[in-house]
């Protein structure tokens, strides 16, 4: 028994509406499956992002607010921590390095960043792309997306705006370009790093040396100014919890940003929890009109059934032709379901990595595909029920109308 | 004898009896009951009453699949309005009822269909049904009832769709075949022309069947 030719007769004949019923069970399960993919892209991501800092130290306020400022690199205004805090983070025993985060200057639209040394080079971890790392006040070290090349120079200019008229710019100020980050994917592949000194001198806070002394990087002898956050290396799990515990008081407060993140990302769960339910909800229900509407072609057909009957088919064959019909409209509209999900959700994730400044890579993986072969399988099963009904068409009756 | 009941007796037939190879007409005007009584004959429509027996097979007693399978082996049947796969080939439709049993169409049945369209006189058997003329249509019809040679061939108003002249050729080639393969012929149709060419006619009038002049 072969009924594939009369299913596939069936489909080329009404192909209008094999097309249309394919198309709503793709956009259905789409749905589930970008969702998915979405959000295991931003989770990534995230993560991704805050790998170089451990532990994150600034004044008093929102922990996701310091973990947005100093590790995604969105703009705010945060609180400065006090120097006299800086200076005693600097100098504790149990961080391998630590890095004051200085906002407040941009070179078209791209942060300048001040940092030290070690956080170039993330204590010697980091190679850098090209050049060299900082060494004097007016070296500035680009992430790899900024579009300035080795050697170029720049006048900062105040605040993050692409295009400054001429009062803002800091035109008595210029940064040589000495190097260049490795890509990372990270917000900071937009930034320009330069000594944290040259950015507390442009704003007439003096460079933390004591007078005459040029050089870049702690210890600031002079007491630092005060500045946004401080990144910390700590160099055993045990000094992380130490440092943290030290720097919770009423002058400042120590986050870990995977804890922080991992607050974030239960929320994204939820909401992912709910979206995927909502698109499960979806999916059903456009399926079940699918299957409700076949029966409907299977009842106009039914004079087609029953000379096939009539001719010798038995029941079966007529009611596999049918679930076959219905089957290849489920089975490609999820396959092409589940490819639209994850390229919607590769579209979706290049335009929020491009908002954010972090690059979303969605990868294709079977676990988004789930709620859609779920759905395909109900759906095969429910087929049978339309089909089983065209099987028993009545032949008399069918033959004579 | 045959009696399909309805708000009174709508098809009545005491006795009938049909000579193997033989070819016979039933006339009678619309809603005599001719549909009726072949698909009784077919084993399509279960009468209310009586008994419809082809070489001693009692069609009626039959279980579901087994009739079905009579009717794959041993019926052929013929259909005013065609009833063709419109999204098939000409050869795919007439070798249709060989997918009821097989996976594969065998080589053997494949030559037979190619054959048939050959000397039905339908050129290309790779052309769609629905591209196809209603008297190619017809033959390809015609051809999907021949192609496992069947002991009987029942046609319900094989030409009235066609115009003159492809239905007196469609009817000459139903005749043939039939003849050509020994088949037992039982044609329903009010076309004049068609019926001066059987040899046996019997009238159906009001749901009673009597032979005709």
């Amino acid at each position: 028994m072969n009924p594939w030719p009369v299913a596939r007769a069936a489909l080329l004949r009404g192909w209008r509406s094999a097309v249309l019923m394919a198309l709503l069970v793709a956009l259905a399960t789409a749905l589930g499956t970008g969702v998915g993919a979405l959000e295991r892209g931003v989770r990534r991501a995230a993560a991704g992002a805050a790998d170089a800092f451990d532990l994150v130290i600034g004044a008093p306020g929102s922990a996701a607010q310091l973990v947005l400022t100093s590790v995604y690199l969105q703009p705010d205004t945060v609180p400065l921590l006090d120097g006299a805090v800086v200076a005693r983070v600097m100098a504790e025993p149990e961080a391998a390095w630590a890095s004051p985060i200085a906002f407040g200057d941009a070179w078209h639209g791209h942060p300048i960043v001040g940092v030290a040394p070690a956080f170039v080079t993330l204590g010697g971890r980091r190679i850098l792309a090209e050049g060299r790392t900082l060494q004097g006040e007016d070296d500035a070290v680009v992430g790899a997306a900024v579009p300035l090349a080795l050697g170029a120079a720049l006048h900062p200019q105040h605040g993050r705006q692409e295009a400054p008229d001429s009062s803002h710019v800091h035109a008595d100020s210029t940064y040589t370009i000495v190097g260049r980050l490795p890509p990372s994917g990270t917000p900071w592949d937009q930034a320009i790093l330069v000594p944290v000194e040259s950015v507390w001198e442009i704003h007439g806070l003096g460079n933390g040396h004591p007078e005459g002394v040029e050089r870049i990087g702690p210890p600031w002898e002079a007491g630092p100014p005060g500045v946004p956050a401080i990144v910390v290396k700590p160099r055993s799990f045990a000094g992380a919890y130490q440092l943290r515990a030290r720097y919770r008081t009423a002058a400042s407060t120590a986050v870990f940003p995977g804890e922080v993140l991992a607050g974030l990302f239960r929320t994204l769960g939820d909401v992912r929890a709910v979206l995927s339910g909502m698109a499960a909800a979806c999916a059903v229900l456009v399926v079940a009109a699918v299957v409700l509407a076949f029966g409907a072609i299977v009842a106009a057909r039914a004079q087609d059934h029953a000379v096939l009957r009539a001719i010798g088919a038995p029941p079966g064959f007529v009611l596999l032709a049918l679930w076959m019909e219905l089957g290849a409209v489920l089975v490609v509209g999820v396959a092409a379901g589940i490819a639209l999900g994850w390229a919607g959700a590769a579209a979706a994730g290049a335009a929020l990595g491009r908002s954010a400044g972090v690059q979303v890579a969605v990868t294709p993986g079977w676990v988004d595909a789930g709620l859609a072969l779920v759905v395909l399988a109900g759906g095969l099963l429910a087929a049978a029920v339309p089909a089983l009904v065209g099987s028993q068409v009545s032949l008399g009756r069918a033959l004579k109308t | 004898m045959i009696a399909f009941a309805g708000a009174g007796p709508v098809l009545a037939v005491p006795d009938l009896a049909l000579l193997p190879g033989s070819a016979t007409a039933i006339q009678g005007p619309s809603g005599a009951g001719k549909t009726s009584l072949l698909h009784a004959l077919a084993g399509i429509e279960c009468p209310s009453a009586g008994t419809v027996r082809w070489d001693g097979d009692d069609l009626w007693a039959m279980p579901g699949r087994a009739r079905d399978r009579w009717r794959r082996a041993r019926l052929g049947l013929v259909f005013q309005d065609m009833h063709l796969l419109p999204g098939l080939s000409a050869l795919d439709n007439v070798l249709l009822p060989a997918l009821f049993d097989h996976a594969r169409i065998p080589d053997a049945l494949r030559t037979r269909g190619l054959e048939l369209l050959d000397g039905l006189g339908v050129p290309d058997p790779g052309r769609r049904a629905a591209v196809l003329s209603r008297g190619e249509r017809q033959r390809v019809a015609l051809a999907r009832a021949l192609l496992r040679q069947p002991a009987i061939l029942l046609a319900d108003e094989p030409t009235a769709s066609l115009d003159a002249a492809a239905g007196r050729e469609v009817g000459t080639l139903l005749m043939d075949a039939a003849a050509a393969g020994g088949a037992t012929l039982l044609v329903a149709t009010h076309d004049p022309a068609l019926l001066e060419r059987l040899p046996h006619r019997l009238r159906l009038d009001a749901g009673h069947l009597e032979v005709a002049a």
